[in-house]
């Protein structure tokens, strides 16, 4: 009853600090936890940080924001073809950071650009589930089922491959991918609910991210604005059960953050449970648990 | 100097514009040409297995005889061009004609030692396998060769992007030739 208390005023404390303020700051903590590596993005990022956390003038600063900008954009230019999704979103928000401290009303700036970010964010990628030629059909979610080992707890527990099977398999693609040739081929396990799971898993992910760009698109719904953190918080959560990418989980919870209004504690309060559970999950994750590798 | 969010209105919108740009040049890529949907800040991530892990760069050249053998393309060692660092994660990801033709022609100006394909062997005993594989590794001098190794050229080389595809049909996972280039001497 005392940590709730400690935590419900903690949460108070957090979500009646300058909004601003607070989402320059947990933009650079996601900087620095996972900046890009290459000199050209750290060393900004680490400049930037020094002058930014101990002055509420200078996290404002424009010119440390576009530094920061600047080498980030830099690395993501150079090595556009190897830089996941989520750093080019982090990127774009990076960009928006700097752009709010040009104007007055810094937290309108913010707002407008994480709703922005969210929206288009879960438009392409709902484009490019509809449009695969093999997500609708399960195919690419029973192939990570029987191959991604992040998913192996999963196919074990529900579909009921054997962790010795699936180990064999994945010796033998990566047998055959050191100099594969045309002919072979290898026959993956299969179950007798293997199907059914992997549409289950596709339909899931398919609604979570329908909803999620539903829900904060259509602005003039009362019901909606209502719903739609709870949608992107569902996504989040769900996202670090399955496949944590750690970066993906926070970004998405700052842009939560600063979308929402000022007063939406309980809201505020989930987002920032979601960082805190990111950062459990980039070192505990479900599949530690489950398969016990609790080794420090 | 601090600007009205009025004053330079459509400055605000300058992120999620770039951001659709990107996303839509590379849906045209993707779907154009041969780049991995999962790259290139379009978000078609977890949505397809072509995945650039999935493809892979084959070097296979072609002796007087017409036989076939594997070659590793070493780029450290092709030093008649100028490389990348990570060429071969870039050429993955988004495979040409032009990145594969430039890799063939390195690859036929030099000579090669054969050796054990160490790698496979080491994977094939993981399994319980015996693969005594061989593998033509390029040499950077000729002068470099030791006295009593044979030193080997290809008259014709191949270059080819092989992708990893799975069939739900029959549950099986093939190789597939994705693009590919032929040069000559």
């Amino acid at each position: 009853m005392v940590i709730w208390k400690k935590a419900t005023s903690l949460v108070a404390f957090l979500e009646a600090y300058p909004r601003d303020i607070l989402l320059y700051r947990l933009t650079l903590l996601l900087l620095v936890f996972y900046h890009p590596p290459s000199w050209v993005a750290e060393v900004p990022i680490r400049i930037a940080v020094l002058f930014m956390f101990f002055s509420r003038k200078l996290s404002r600063n424009r010119w440390l924001w576009l530094i920061v900008f600047v080498g980030f954009s830099i690395y993501t230019a150079r090595y556009w073809y190897n830089v996941d999704n989520h750093k080019y979103l982090i990127n774009y928000w990076v960009g928006a950071c700097f752009i709010s401290t040009l104007f007055k009303d810094r937290l309108q700036v913010l707002k407008i650009n994480a709703h922005l970010l969210i929206v288009l964010t879960f438009l392409f990628a709902l484009f490019w589930k509809l449009t695969s030629p093999d997500f609708l059909s399960g195919d690419f979610m029973q192939y990570h089922l029987l191959t991604d080992s992040r998913m192996q707890y999963i196919n074990t527990a529900l579909v009921g491959i054997t962790p010795e099977q699936f180990l064999d398999k994945r010796l033998l693609l990566q047998f055959l991918s050191i100099s594969p040739n045309l002919e072979t081929k290898v026959t993956l396990d299969s179950a007798p609910r293997l199907h059914l799971v992997a549409l289950l898993f596709t339909y899931i992910t398919l609604a979570i991210e329908m909803a999620v760009l539903f829900t904060f698109s259509l602005k003039k719904s009362p019901l909606l604005q209502q719903v739609k953190d709870y949608t992107l918080l569902l996504f989040i959560f769900a996202l670090y059960s399955v496949i944590p990418v750690t970066g993906f989980g926070f970004i998405l919870s700052i842009l939560g953050i600063a979308q929402l209004e000022q007063g939406e504690k309980k809201k505020f309060g989930l987002y920032f449970l979601a960082i805190i559970v990111m950062q459990l999950a980039s070192r505990l994750s479900i599949l530690d648990i489950v398969s016990r590798d609790l080794s420090i | 100097m601090n600007f009205d969010t009025k004053s330079l209105f459509s400055f605000i919108y300058v992120m999620p514009i770039l951001m659709g740009l990107i996303a839509v040049n590379q849906i045209r890529m993707a779907k154009n040409y041969h780049l991995s949907p999962w790259i290139g800040g379009g978000f078609g991530m977890f949505s397809t297995n072509a995945t650039p892990d999935s493809r892979i760069l084959v070097c296979t050249g072609v002796d007087d005889s017409g036989n076939e053998v594997r070659l590793l393309p070493d780029f450290g060692k092709l030093d008649t061009e100028k490389w990348s660092k990570d060429y071969e994660i870039e050429l993955k990801a988004n495979p040409s004609l032009d990145k594969l033709q430039k890799i063939a022609n390195a690859l036929l100006n030099k000579n090669y030692l054969q050796k054990l394909n160490q790698e496979k062997q080491t994977v094939a005993e993981f399994i319980g396998w015996l693969v005594n594989e061989s593998i033509y590794v390029p040499l950077r001098k000729d002068n470099l060769k030791l006295a009593n190794e044979k030193m080997h050229s290809f008259e014709t080389i191949k270059a080819s992007i092989y992708e990893r595809r799975y069939n739900a049909n029959d549950n099986s996972v093939q190789f597939f030739e994705l693009l590919n280039y032929q040069a000559s001497k």
